[in-house]
């Protein structure tokens, strides 16, 4: 059935405005909800305008083209080099921008794809971003691109983000020293790494980052006692005081020890999970 | 070789049970081989009964080839564990959900295991007012 729109101000100017705003949060939750909410944005100015943050807010990025274009229709899945064409084109994309997912080439055998640099440009056109999940799983030159992840995320986006998780692998070493020095809003950290993490560094005078939530999925216990460590100057790198969500990696029935300290230092935490895995195999 | 995986989880979970609510235990054993005893986690459980304010529980355990071939002793567990949490000294327990997992390696054996363990049941809890049960495989 063909619909008739009628002329602009009526009658979706008499709909009250709460109404049609909750109406797009309800459609921006669904699954298809992104190829909807481009549907409305095409009906008029008004709605475009309500549209385009709800577009706009959550972005998953893909170093791969073809990665990248295969499911736009579904997710707000867009590939490197697009990334940056629209953000370079259109500034104010950037304000709206409250989420990035970025995937380093996974499982794919094209090699159509692009360095991080472009990305690590991008984040200072991004003012607001508040949550932001790297997935690097195996990448080529791992040296050259944590030191680029490290120092371009703590400059450029580090201040705003309130939510970080890293899903890095073996080789990776992203500085977490900068991270956390920058990071100063940071909230909730999640680290699912597998072998090689950088210490913050005891020299460091910086306050510590008071999490609320925090993750640690690595197998590598040792890098947690590092990271929670008191520094030279006696303060912990992470406080724990205020912390209300704990999501751990146990691989072995010894290492409830390891994390002790945590739930030690803990007064408020509500929610816990002990991911066990047991390791008499453990090759990681 | 019996190994108790989950002996130090009371130690570990002592300095916060003042405020602690939700606990998700997902056990997965890497070794296929391997006997992971539930018995183990509800004796933890019982250390924390009359001294929590946990409202949620969810488990979650992967079951080896080796499980398949211990029926009786699965029910053991599942009776133990049962009885832990409809015992007293859980005041706030609203939800227990626990997921058995029989993983894709497991066959031929897998599916009619699977079987086997849809026949057992906690009858505790699924008989429970205060808490609601789920129990998923």
């Amino acid at each position: 059935m063909a619909l008739t729109i009628p002329p602009a101000g009526e009658p979706f100017g008499l709909l009250p405005f709460d109404l049609v705003d909750v109406t797009l949060d309800a459609i921006a939750a669904h699954h298809y909800g992104l190829r909807s909410l481009k549907q409305c944005a095409l009906v008029c100015k008004a709605w475009l305008d309500l549209c385009r943050p709800r577009i706009w807010a959550s972005l998953s990025i893909y170093a791969c083209v073809d990665c990248g274009v295969t499911t736009a229709t579904l997710q707000n899945r867009i590939s490197l080099s697009r990334f940056s064409d629209i953000i370079y084109q259109t500034e104010a994309i950037g304000q709206l921008i409250r989420h990035i997912e970025y995937h380093d080439r996974i499982q794919c055998a094209n090699q159509k794809h692009a360095a991080p640099l472009p990305l690590f440009h991008a984040l200072q056109y991004i003012s607001n971003l508040s949550s932001f999940s790297l997935y690097i799983p195996t990448p080529p030159r791992a040296g050259r691109k944590s030191q680029l992840f490290g120092i371009k995320l703590s400059c450029w986006c580090a201040r705003t983000i309130t939510r970080l998780d890293l899903h890095v692998s073996t080789n990776i070493q992203p500085p977490i020293s900068l991270v956390l020095e920058n990071a100063t809003n940071l909230k909730k950290l999640y680290i699912h790494c597998l072998e090689s993490w950088h210490p913050p560094d005891p020299q460091s005078t910086a306050d510590p980052l008071r999490l609320e939530e925090f993750g640690f999925l690595c197998n590598r216990h040792q890098i947690f006692g590092v990271m929670t460590a008191n520094r030279n100057n006696g303060t912990p790198a992470i406080d724990f005081t205020a912390l209300e969500k704990a999501a751990f990696a146990i691989f072995d029935e010894q290492k409830f020890d390891v994390f002790q300290p945590l739930c030690d230092r803990s007064q408020s935490l509500v929610e816990l999970e002990l991911n066990c895995e047991s390791s008499r195999d453990n090759r990681m | 070789m019996h190994i108790d995986h989950f002996q130090g989880l009371y130690r570990l979970l002592s300095p916060v049970l003042k405020t602690l609510q939700k606990l998700a235990l997902i056990h997965k054993p890497r070794f296929r081989l391997e006997y992971v005893f539930l018995r183990g986690f509800a004796r933890e459980l019982q250390q924390l009964r009359g001294k929590n304010c946990l409202q949620c529980i969810n488990i979650v355990v992967e079951l080896s080839r080796l499980q398949a071939l211990y029926p009786f002793e699965i029910g053991d567990e599942y009776a133990l564990l049962d009885e832990t949490l409809t015992s007293s000294g859980w005041p706030e327990l609203k939800e227990v959900v626990i997921c058995a997992k029989v993983s894709a390696d497991q066959f031929p054996m897998g599916s009619e295991w699977k079987l086997d363990l849809e026949i057992l049941h906690f009858l505790g809890l699924e008989r429970s007012d205060q808490v609601k049960f789920r129990y998923l495989i």
